[in-house]
């Protein structure tokens, strides 16, 4: 398959996803209701940090990225459940830019949805700078992708049952972000539960996104063991999905 | 007299149907437990250790009453589905009318939401021992009476979703709405802090606010809701199950008419 014939299966997956007006706008509603309300009131709450507001308000960009992640693997788990999979794979298509094409989809989706939110963030909180907004776009790229290869690689299991696939992904969600510095810094948890945040990807994802941004630098993670983390996460998980993907999806129906 | 048994036996199988799919997969039930188990757990903890008082007594019942109203909502998504997948005209087809149908529902919503709450409400017997009270059993019908309002709201959805995608959207988002603005995350006092008086008293008037509420009285008290109290819980609620029930059944005679929705 060749550069424009990958391209041309993205727009149409993109003109899917952005079909409708309501899911563009709903995530930027979402997070409008949940840091406006729940974060400034939990910011009241919250006396161990000066500025919980933004600190929960950068964890919700990453819930945010999280969920596009999700998003996309389940889509791709449907597309074999309604046989739109088996007609692509007939297709002359490589396996792995299949895979590649996904993973493009909920990068871009997942900017989209996250931009305008980040922007606003960065505003409000006076940090934005122009380096500051790459910065923090490079790395919710990588911990998007490093999801989103997660999720896809799941897909095997959808293969053989969609409800256990299902469960895996709630509880494995719920489980990455309550274990993780998404909503709540390293030094407020309890021993055990930063224990196993610290073996937890997202919150080296979490901790170098506010590093990225310039926001309570002194309760981050070192940023150079983060960048390490998030990109072995990365690989890993793309290699594994391409692996996986190459191996499991030929004739599967999901059941 | 034998129209009206075999409407009531009908009602009761759609209703048995309804509870049966939330309960049959025991393993995601299993799952769905532990994650709040897990909510009230970690969250619960660390918000504690950053705030200036016991956040954990204060987070459980929330816990309990956010899980409940899940419950009472997954009816809906039931419905949905089974208005796009044409189970509700199967269920037309029975000798079942319309009123009854809707009944069905609302009632699994009830029981849906106030098995799966007090499963979650025993489960935070071994972390908050005082919620082992009398007062606390006597929560357990308020449970219902809410559960099926909050399963009114499912047919508001259903009826303005058209029975189309909009549905998951629009549950998501009055989740979050409902759960926002009421005090089952946070207390009244900083939400009196950020909202007018009487957006605050809407709030108040929340029946995920007031059942969370009831059980924090209980957890600091040990002492019953008050009569007056329990009469608003349940006129509140009251309110939801009749405009639930007025959505059902017309969704239930569109599809009863045209075939769909």
């Amino acid at each position: 398959m060749t550069k424009s014939e990958i391209a041309a299966l993205l727009r149409f997956d993109l003109r899917e996803a952005f079909d409708s007006p309501g899911w563009v706008i709903y995530p930027w509603l979402y997070f409008g209701f949940q840091f406006l309300i729940y974060g400034t009131i939990m910011s009241r709450l919250v006396v161990s940090l000066d500025n919980y507001f933004y600190y929960y308000g950068t964890g919700l960009l990453i819930l945010i990225s999280f969920n596009v992640a999700t998003w996309n693997g389940r889509r791709f788990v449907e597309s074999a459940h309604e046989g739109r999979l088996r007609y692509i794979l007939s297709l002359p298509i490589r396996r792995d830019e299949l895979f590649f094409e996904q993973v493009l989809l909920g990068v871009t989706v997942s900017l989209a949805h996250v931009l305008p939110p980040l922007v606003l963030v960065l505003y409000l909180s006076g940090l934005y700078t122009p380096a500051a907004l790459i910065s923090s776009v490079v790395v919710l790229t990588f911990i998007t992708i490093g999801i989103i290869g997660l999720m896809i690689s799941l897909s095997f299991v959808a293969f053989k049952s969609f409800d256990i696939y299902s469960a895996i992904v709630a509880a494995l969600s719920a489980l990455l972000i309550r274990f993780s510095t998404m909503n709540y810094p390293l030094s407020s948890m309890p021993g055990v539960i930063s224990g196993v945040s610290l073996a937890n990807p997202v919150t080296y994802g979490a901790d170098l996104f506010r590093n990225a941004i310039g926001l309570d630098t002194s309760l981050l993670i070192n940023p150079e063991v983060s960048i390490a983390v998030v990109i072995a996460l990365c690989i890993a998980t793309m290699f594994g999905g391409m692996f996986l993907i190459s191996r499991v999806v030929e004739g599967v129906k999901s059941s | 007299m034998t129209t009206v048994i075999r409407q009531r036996e009908a009602m009761f199988r759609v209703l048995q149907v309804d509870l049966s799919y939330f309960f049959r997969t025991k393993w995601l039930i299993g799952t769905l437990v532990a994650l709040n188990i897990s909510d009230m757990l970690v969250a619960g903890l660390v918000y504690t250790n950053m705030m200036s008082f016991d956040y954990f007594v204060f987070f459980v019942p929330g816990v309990i009453v956010a899980g409940m109203f899940a419950a009472a909502l997954d009816v809906g998504r039931r419905v949905h589905l089974g208005l796009s997948q044409g189970v509700s005209q199967y269920y037309l087809s029975l000798p079942l009318n319309l009123e009854g149908l809707a009944w069905a529902h609302m009632l699994s919503a009830g029981l849906g939401g106030t098995i799966y709450g007090s499963i979650l409400l025993v489960v935070a017997l071994a972390f908050i021992p005082r919620l082992a009270s009398l007062a606390t059993l006597s929560l357990i019908p308020l449970l219902f009476i809410v559960s099926m309002g909050l399963g009114g709201i499912a047919a508001v959805l259903n009826l303005f979703s058209k029975g189309g995608d909009r549905y998951w959207v629009f549950a998501e988002g009055i989740q979050l709405v409902i759960l926002g603005l009421s005090t089952v995350f946070y207390p009244i006092q900083v939400i009196g802090s950020l909202f007018s008086p009487d957006a605050t008293q809407a709030i108040l008037a929340n029946p995920l606010s007031q059942v969370s509420d009831a059980l924090r009285q209980v957890i600091s008290t040990q002492s019953f809701l008050s009569i007056g109290s329990f009469g608003e819980v349940i006129g509140t609620s009251l309110i939801l199950m009749f405009v639930g029930f007025i959505c059902y059944r017309h969704v239930f005679a569109k599809v009863w008419e045209l075939g769909k929705l």
